[in-house]
C-alpha cells in the first residue's frame, strides 16, 4: 500500500489504522477517546482527518490506510472540525481549570498547590510554586491587595482563605534561610538586557527574564531596592532582612546590580545599549527633560510607550511600570513586568510580540444550589484563621497549616495533564459558541478510592470502562445510561473505591480531561469520611 | 443468599422498601441460560417477575453467571424497557409517537396525569394503581392518539374521554379473545367473515367483535367460517368485517361494534335449521322492538362496486409483499400453502443455486427497504464472498421511526413469508444460523413469529433438514427492549450479542464480519418479505414496477391528518400526490395538506406543492427528505413545523446512545434551541446556530442515527424558515406552540357552562347565560373546552 499523510509519502504492507500510520511518520494526530494498548472506540471524534483523493474524512484512530490516500491531519477544514468537536465537549464540561483564586490572580500564581503543599508541611515545595510565577514574594506580599483572597470560593460559605498571608508565611520561611529558594532558570541565551531601575517593575522584569535564560544587568540610582514601595507602600525603608534577603535569590539567579548610577546626560540609554540587546526603562515616574537627559525622543507630554508591549519610538529600547502610568497597585507593576519579559524575549526571538497569552481556562461559572457544600465538603469547616502579629511576623507553622486545611481545592488537578484544555488552547476552541441551557450539577466523589471522580468533566470516552475491563476489576466502570445522560459510573451502583481496586492509578493516566484524577491524601479533615455514601 | 431487601427507589415516588425473594432467579437462569448473549432475556424476566429490576436480583444473577456486573448494569440502564424503581400496578404508555404527536398526545398525558393526580415530577399515583409512561410509537398510527393500558390499547382517545378510558378498562376484565384459530372448517359452508385482530385492529377493538362473531355464528348454527385473516391494512375502517358468500360477491363493513354483528350476520346467511332461524328472527323482532332507534347499517362498502371513494384507497395499491392480504389466515401454515406459500422456497431450495438466486434478486432492482436502499443483490453478493466456517442471517424488525407500521403489520400478518424470505437468503449466502430482532413493543408479532417458527420446524421447512435438501438454518427471534439506535445494523447486532446498543465505526461491514466476529447478512422485514414473489414471479415482473433505480413496490404507512390512513403497498413511481389524495382520500375536516413527513425522524418533509415527487428514492432525497422505511405522517395547516422539528429532535435526542461527541451535544443543543423557539425565547443568530449544529452533527456522527438526525431540522429549514423567523419573533404562524397562543372565548358564547364543567383546572368559572372568560394563567391549553363548546365560540388567537 502507498499512500501520503500530510504529502510524506508511506509504504507499507501491514494493517494499520491511520494513526498508526501518521505515528510512524512522527506525525501526531489529536486523539482523546484512544490510548494506544485499548481498543479503538470511535467516539470524541477529534482525531478526523481528510483524505484529499476522496474529499471525505475519516476517524483516524479506526479507520484503516488503504492504498492512494492522500490523508491531511492539519487543513483548516480539519481544524475548524476539531474545534468545533471540542467546543460541543466544552459546552457540556464542568468545573474550573485553574481555581478562582489562580484565575483572578494577575501573574496566575498555583494558589491551591501552595496551599496544600503548606498544609502538608512541604515547604520546600511551596516556595518552588510560588518563585515559579511571584518574584520578590516577600515583598510582594506584605502589600498586596490580594485579588486572590477576594475571588476565594470559601467566601461564599464563611470567608476566603488568607492567601497572601499563606504566601508570605512559605516565603518568609525561605527568605530567612541561609540558602533561599532559587528559581529553576532556562538555559542561557546569551543575551544581555540592561534594566534601568530596581523598583517592583525593574525587579519583577529582570527576574521574569533570568528565568528565561537572559543576562540582565539593573542600574538603580539609589543604593538600595524597591523604588517605590517604600514610599508608597511602607512609608519608610524596608527593612534590611529583607531587601537583602529578595536581592541574595536575585542575585544568586546571576542577576548583575549596578547600584548608585544614574542614567541621565552622563550616562544616556545610548550608552546602554553599546553592551544590551535590549534596555528596559522600569526608573519610575519621569518627566519628559529627564527623558531628553537619557537621550530619548520626548515630547511635552513625555514619551510615546505602548501600553501593552512596552515598545518606544527607539529601536531595542522598552520602557514599563510608573513610567507609563504611576500610582498603580503593587502587583500591577509585577504583572506588567510579566508580559514585557515575555515581549522582550518575544523581540530578541524576532517573533511577533503578543505577550503574556493565558491558556484555555475553563469557568464553572455560578454555583447551582448545593454545589457549594460539595466544595465545603472536602474542607475544614474552622473560621478563618490571620495571624495575631500581622504585622511582623505573620503566621505560625502550625496556624498556616491550620488555615491551609480549609482550602476547597477548587482547581482541577489534571489541569496541567488534560488533553482536552490542551486542545482546547491549541485550536482556540470557546467555551460558550454552543452554550446550552443551564449545565450539569458538579460532583466530585471521593469515596477512599485511589482516584477522585468529577462526572462532571467526563466526555464520555470509555477509556476507564475499557481499563476496569482488561483488568478484570469485579465492579469496574461502565456506561450508564445513554444519550446526553450518560455516565460512566461504577457497576452495580457500588463505592468508587469497591470499582477501583486494582487500577486506580491506570484510570487515572488514561482519563484524557480531569474526571479522574490522583486522589491526593489531603491531611485531616479534608479526606471524606469512610461511611458508606452513595455516589449517585 | 435467597433473600435480601432492595431499597433502592426512584427519585420520585414509591419510596418503599421490597422484599425481594431472588431464588426466581435462579430458575430463570436455569430456564433461560447464563450466557452473556442471555442478558437481555434474563432481564425482561426479571422485570416480569418484579415489575422492575431490584437490586439484589441483579446481584445474584452475576453470581449465577459469568455475565459481569459491568454489563448488568451497562445494558440495564441502556434500554429504555428496564426501569430501576418498583411502579404502579398498571402502567399507562402513552403513545408520542410522529401521529400521535400531532393529534395532541401530550395533551393526552397532561389530562391523564391530572385525572390520575400525578405530581410533578413523579409517574405514579399515590395509592400505586397506575403509572404513567411515555413510548415512542405502538404502531396505531391511524388510531392516534393511542394510549395502552397494561396490554389494552386503547385508540382515538380525547381528552374529555380519558376519565371513561380508565374507568373502562378497570371495568373490562380480559376482554383479549384467543389469537388466531378460526372458529369452523365447515364441508358445507356457504360462506365465512373475516377479520384481522393484529395490534392495530385489537386497538380498534377487533377482538370483541371477534369474540361476538364467534359467539353469534355458534349460537345460531350458521354455516359459515370465522376466519382470522392478516391485515388489509384498511386501517381507517377498523375493525373491518369482511363476509364472502362463496360463488357470489365479498362485503365489507368497516368500524363494526360488536352489537352489530348479529344484524350482519343475519343480512348475510340464514340459519341452518327452522329453529335456530325462527329464534334469531323473534331475536331480530325483540330488538327492533326495544332499542330506541332502527339499526344503521356500519359504513358498508362492497367489492363488487366500483367507483366508490373508499375503494380508490384498494384499487390504487399493488400487493407484493402484502399480497393476500385480508384473505390469509396469519397463523395458519396450511393457508400460507394454499395461498402460493413455500413454492420459492421450494424452489430455490430444489433447483437453484445460490448465484441464480443473487442473479435474480438483483435483477428484480430490489433495494434495502429499511431506508438507506442499498441493493439487496449486491448485499446478498458481498455476504456469500465472505469467508467463514458460520454465516449468520439477520432479519432487522426493529422498526422505530414513530409513524411507521410497516413491519410490524408483515410480520403479524404474513409471519411465513418473512421466514420465507429469510430461508431463501440463508440459501443464497450460506447462513445456517439467524435472528430476527424484532422491537419490544411488537408482543404480537414477536407471538406470531415464535409461532411460526415452531410450526416451520415442526413441518420440515425450518430445521436440520429442510425440505429433506440437506439445508440447515436455525431462527430465533430476539425481544428487542427499547432502543431506537438498533435498527443500525452494527447498534443490533451488538443488542443480540446482549450488549449495550451502541454502533461501531464500519468497515468491517457486518457483511465480513458482523455477529460474534462471523460474516452476517442483515436485512429489513419488508426487503425479506419480497423474496418469495420475486422468485415466483420472476426479476423483471417486480423490475416492471417502478422508475428510475427504484423498482418494485413499497409499502407506506399513512397516518396523520389524512382521511383514510393505514397500511398500503403501492408500486414505486406512483407520485406522493397520487398517493395522498386518491388513497388517502385526502386531508379531513376541510383543512389544507401542509406538508408530508417521510422518513421520520430521520426524513424531512415534502411541502404540498412539491407533492408531485414520485416514490423514488433518489428523487425524495433531492427534495431533502428521505424514502425512509415508509412512515408517511401528513401535515396540515393547523401544525407548526417548528413544533414537527422539535418534536422530531426530542425523539432522537433521547434515542441517541450517547456515543459520538456530535450526536451526543449536538442533538440536544438543537433541541434547546428548537425548544426556546417553541417558547417564545429565540435569541438572534439561533437559526445559523441550528444550521451549523446541523452540518456538524450530520459530518461527526458514526451511524445514521446521528447523521440523519439534523434532517427534520434541515429540511424545514429549508422550505418554512419564514416560521422560524416567526417564532424567534414570538409568534407561531399555525397557532400550535403553546406558551405563544391562549384561548379565547369570542361573543358567541350564550352561556351554556358546558366549558365550565369540563375544564380541569377550573380556569373558567362558572357563568350560566352569560358570557364565559377563560382565565389565562390557569389555563393549560387542554383543547377541551373548544372541543366541547357547542357553538363553536371558542377560538386559539396569539399571546
Amino acid at each position: 500500500m502507498k499512500l501520503t499523510i500530510d504529502n510524506q509519502e508511506f509504504e507499507t504492507d501491514e494493517e494499520l489504522t491511520i494513526y498508526q500510520a501518521a505515528k510512524k511518520l512522527g506525525i501526531d494526530i489529536p486523539v482523546m477517546c484512544y490510548q494506544e494498548g485499548y481498543d479503538y472506540f470511535t467516539s470524541c471524534m477529534m482525531c478526523v482527518v481528510k483524505d484529499n483523493k476522496t474529499g471525505r474524512t475519516h476517524p483516524a484512530c479506526s479507520a484503516s490506510i488503504a492504498d492512494g490516500m492522500e490523508i491531511d491531519t492539519q487543513c483548516e477544514e480539519i481544524r475548524e472540525a476539531r474545534k468545533m468537536t471540542l467546543e460541543l465537549l466544552l459546552s457540556d464540561h464542568v468545573g474550573d481549570c485553574e481555581a478562582p483564586c489562580q484565575r483572578v490572580c494577575p501573574i496566575h500564581m498555583e494558589v491551591p498547590r501552595m496551599i496544600r503543599e503548606i498544609m502538608n508541611d512541604q515547604m520546600e515545595d511551596a516556595i518552588t510554586t510560588i518563585r515559579k510565577d511571584m518574584p520578590i514574594p516577600s515583598l510582594l506580599e506584605r502589600y498586596c491587595n490580594a485579588p486572590c483572597e477576594k475571588g476565594c470560593r470559601r467566601h461564599q460559605h464563611d470567608a476566603g482563605l488568607s492567601i497572601r498571608e499563606l504566601t508570605r508565611h512559605a516565603a518568609d520561611w525561605d527568605l530567612r534561610r541561609d540558602e533561599p529558594h532559587i528559581p529553576e532558570l532556562k538555559p542561557s541565551t546569551g543575551k544581555k538586557i540592561a534594566i534601568v531601575g530596581a523598583g517592583p517593575t525593574g525587579l519583577s522584569t529582570a527576574y521574569y527574564l533570568a528565568q528565561k535564560g537572559h543576562a540582565c544587568t539593573v542600574f538603580e540610582k539609589s543604593d538600595r531596592i524597591g523604588g517605590r514601595i517604600a514610599d508608597e507602600f511602607i512609608q519608610g525603608p524596608i527593612p534590611d532582612w529583607l531587601a537583602e534577603g529578595e536581592l541574595k535569590v536575585l542575585k544568586g539567579m546571576g542577576i548583575d546590580f549596578q547600584f548608585n548610577v544614574e542614567i541621565g546626560a552622563e550616562r544616556p540609554v545610548s550608552a546602554l545599549l553599546e553592551n544590551a540587546d535590549v534596555v528596559l526603562l522600569a526608573c519610575g515616574e519621569t518627566p519628559p527633560d529627564a527623558l531628553e537627559a537619557m537621550g530619548l525622543p520626548a515630547t511635552e507630554k513625555g514619551m510615546k510607550i505602548h501600553i501593552k508591549t512596552g515598545v518606544t519610538p527607539v529601536d531595542n529600547v522598552f520602557a514599563g511600570g510608573s513610567i507609563v502610568k504611576p500610582g498603580q497597585p503593587l502587583i500591577k507593576s509585577v504583572t506588567i513586568a510579566k508580559n514585557l519579559a515575555a515581549c522582550i524575549t518575544e523581540h530578541l526571538n524576532n517573533e511577533p510580540l503578543v505577550g503574556i497569552i493565558e491558556k484555555y481556562n475553563h469557568q464553572m461559572g455560578r454555583l447551582m444550589t448545593g454545589e457549594l457544600e460539595v466544595f465545603v465538603s472536602g474542607a475544614n469547616p474552622i473560621p478563618r484563621l490571620k495571624p495575631e502579629d500581622l504585622a511582623e511576623n505573620g503566621f505560625c507553622p502550625d496556624d498556616a497549616q491550620l488555615e491551609a486545611t480549609r482550602c476547597m481545592h477548587c482547581d482541577c488537578r489534571a489541569k496541567d495533564d488534560c488533553k482536552l484544555r490542551d486542545y482546547s488552547d491549541e485550536y482556540g476552541a470557546k467555551q460558550t459558541e454552543f452554550k446550552g441551557e443551564g449545565r450539569a450539577k458538579h460532583e466530585h466523589i471521593n469515596q477512599n478510592a485511589g482516584a477522585l471522580y468529577e462526572p462532571g468533566k467526563c466526555i464520555k470516552c470509555g477509556l476507564c470502562v475499557r481499563v476496569t475491563q482488561v483488568a478484570g476489576e469485579d465492579f469496574g466502570f461502565t456506561f450508564v445510561g445513554r444519550g446526553f445522560d450518560v455516565k460512566a459510573g461504577i457497576s452495580l451502583n457500588k463505592r468508587l473505591d469497591e470499582g477501583l481496586r486494582k487500577v486506580a492509578h491506570e484510570v487515572v493516566e488514561a482519563c484524557p480531561t480531569g474526571a479522574l484524577s490522583e486522589n491526593e491524601k489531603l491531611n485531616g479533615s479534608s479526606t471524606e469520611p469512610a461511611a458508606p455514601k452513595d455516589h449517585q | 443468599m435467597s433473600e435480601a431487601v432492595a431499597t433502592k427507589t426512584c427519585p420520585g415516588t414509591c419510596a418503599k422498601t421490597q422484599a425481594v425473594d431472588v431464588s426466581a432467579v435462579d430458575e430463570m437462569v436455569k430456564r433461560i441460560g447464563g450466557r452473556s448473549e442471555d442478558l437481555i432475556p434474563l432481564l425482561q424476566a426479571i422485570q416480569n417477575k418484579f415489575n422492575y429490576l431490584p437490586p439484589p436480583a441483579l446481584e445474584r444473577l452475576c453470581e449465577l453467571t459469568d455475565i459481569t456486573p459491568d454489563a448488568v448494569t451497562g445494558v440495564s440502564t441502556f434500554y429504555s424497557q428496564f426501569r430501576h424503581y418498583p411502579v404502579g400496578k398498571h402502567i399507562i404508555q402513552t403513545c408520542v409517537g410522529t401521529a400521535c404527536h400531532v393529534s395532541g398526545a401530550n395533551i393526552i398525558d397532561d389530562t391523564l396525569r391530572q385525572h390520575l393526580k400525578i405530581k410533578e415530577g413523579e409517574h405514579t399515583t399515590e395509592d400505586g394503581q397506575f403509572t404513567t409512561e411515555k413510548v415512542a410509537c405502538l404502531g396505531c398510527c391511524m388510531l392516534a392518539p393511542v394510549v395502552q393500558i397494561d396490554d389494552v390499547i386503547y385508540g382515538n382517545v380525547e381528552p374529555w374521554n380519558v376519565p371513561k378510558t380508565i374507568t373502562d378498562f378497570l371495568a373490562t376484565t380480559e376482554a383479549k379473545g384467543v389469537d388466531g384459530e378460526d372458529l369452523v372448517e365447515l364441508k358445507n359452508a356457504v360462506g365465512d367473515v373475516r377479520l384481522c385482530t393484529c395490534t392495530g385492529c385489537a386497538a380498534g377493538g377487533a377482538h370483541e367483535v371477534f369474540a361476538e362473531l364467534r359467539k353469534v355464528v355458534d349460537e345460531l348454527g350458521l354455516p359459515v367460517g370465522v376466519r382470522n385473516v392478516g391485515c388489509s391494512g384498511i386501517s381507517f375502517q377498523t375493525p373491518l368485517v369482511e363476509v364472502a358468500v362463496y360463488n357470489e360477491a365479498r362485503y365489507r363493513y368497516g368500524r363494526v361494534k360488536p352489537g352489530e354483528v348479529r344484524q350482519i350476520l343475519a343480512k348475510h346467511f340464514r340459519p341452518a335449521n327452522w329453529f335456530k332461524r325462527t329464534g334469531a328472527r323473534i331475536y331480530q323482532l325483540l330488538d327492533d322492538l326495544l332499542s330506541d332507534e332502527a339499526w344503521q347499517p356500519p359504513t358498508r362498502f362492497s367489492k363488487d362496486v366500483r367507483g366508490g371513494d373508499d375503494m380508490r384507497y384498494v384499487d390504487s395499491q399493488k400487493r407484493v409483499v402484502t399480497e393476500y392480504s385480508g384473505e390469509l389466515n396469519p397463523v395458519n401454515i396450511e393457508d400460507y400453502i394454499a395461498h402460493e406459500g413455500f413454492q420459492a422456497m421450494e424452489k430455490c431450495l430444489k433447483e437453484m443455486e445460490p448465484d441464480e438466486i443473487i442473479k435474480i434478486v438483483s435483477d428484480s432492482g430490489l433495494r434495502g427497504r429499511g431506508g438507506a436502499g442499498f441493493p439487496t443483490g449486491t448485499k446478498w453478493g458481498f455476504a456469500k464472498g465472505a469467508e467463514g466456517d458460520l454465516k449468520y442471517i439477520i432479519c432487522n424488525g426493529d422498526e422505530g421511526d414513530p409513524g411507521a407500521f410497516m413491519d410490524r403489520m408483515i410480520l403479524e400478518s404474513f409471519p411465513f413469508r418473512v421466514l420465507e424470505g429469510m430461508v431463501i437468503a440463508a440459501k443464497a449466502v450460506g447462513a445456517t444460523e439467524g435472528y430476527l430482532y424484532i422491537r419490544a413493543e411488537y408482543p404480537l408479532a414477536t407471538e406470531r413469529i415464535n409461532n411460526a417458527i415452531a410450526i416451520c420446524e415442526e413441518r420440515g421447512y425450518l430445521g436440520e433438514d429442510i425440505l429433506g435438501t440437506g439445508m440447515k438454518l436455525k431462527l430465533k427471534v430476539v425481544e428487542g427492549a427499547g432502543a431506537f439506535v438498533c435498527g443500525e445494523e452494527t447498534a443490533l447486532m451488538s443488542a443480540i450479542e446482549g450488549g449495550r446498543g451502541m454502533p461501531r465505526f464500519r468497515p468491517p461491514f457486518p457483511a465480513q464480519s458482523g455477529l460474534w466476529s462471523k460474516p452476517t447478512l442483515i436485512n429489513n422485514v419488508e426487503t425479506l418479505a419480497s423474496i418469495s414473489w420475486i422468485i415466483r414471479h420472476g426479476a423483471e415482473e417486480f423490475h416492471n414496477f417502478g422508475i428510475g433505480k427504484s423498482r418494485g413496490t413499497k409499502t407506506f404507512a399513512l397516518a396523520g391528518k389524512v382521511a383514510r390512513g393505514g397500511l398500503i403497498e403501492v408500486p414505486m413511481g406512483m407520485t406522493i400526490r397520487e398517493i395522498v389524495e386518491d388513497i388517502g382520500g385526502g386531508v379531513p375536516n376541510g383543512r389544507k395538506l401542509k406538508a408530508v413527513l417521510m422518513g421520520g425522524p430521520s426524513g424531512g418533509c415534502i411541502p404540498a406543492h412539491l407533492c408531485n415527487v414520485p416514490v423514488d428514492f433518489e428523487a425524495i432525497r433531492e427534495l431533502g427528505a428521505i424514502m425512509g422505511s415508509g412512515g408517511m405522517v401528513l401535515l396540515d395547516d393547523t401544525d407548526c413545523m417548528v413544533d414537527i422539528a422539535r418534536y422530531f429532535m426530542e425523539f432522537t435526542q433521547d434515542e441517541s446512545c450517547g456515543k459520538c461527541t456530535h450526536c451526543r451535544i449536538g442533538t440536544k443543543r438543537m433541541l434547546e434551541i428548537l425548544t426556546r423557539l417553541c417558547e417564545g425565547r429565540g435569541k438572534k443568530g439561533d437559526l445559523e446556530k441550528l444550521e451549523t449544529l446541523a452540518g456538524i452533527t450530520i459530518e461527526g456522527s458514526l451511524c445514521g442515527l446521528g447523521k440523519t438526525a439534523p434532517n427534520p431540522v434541515s429540511s424545514s429549514l429549508r422550505y418554512y424558515r419564514e416560521e422560524y423567523e416567526a417564532h424567534i419573533n414570538g409568534q407561531c404562524p399555525s397557532l400550535k406552540c403553546m406558551p405563544l397562543i391562549r384561548y379565547d372565548i369570542t361573543d358567541t358564547c350564550f352561556g351554556c357552562t358546558r366549558c365550565a364543567q369540563h375544564c380541569p383546572t377550573d380556569a373558567i368559572p362558572m357563568n350560566p347565560y352569560h358570557h364565559h372568560v377563560i382565565q389565562d394563567g390557569m389555563c393549560t391549553r387542554c383543547d377541551i373546552c373548544l372541543q366541547v363548546c357547542p357553538v363553536d365560540a371558542i377560538k386559539i388567537v396569539p399571546k
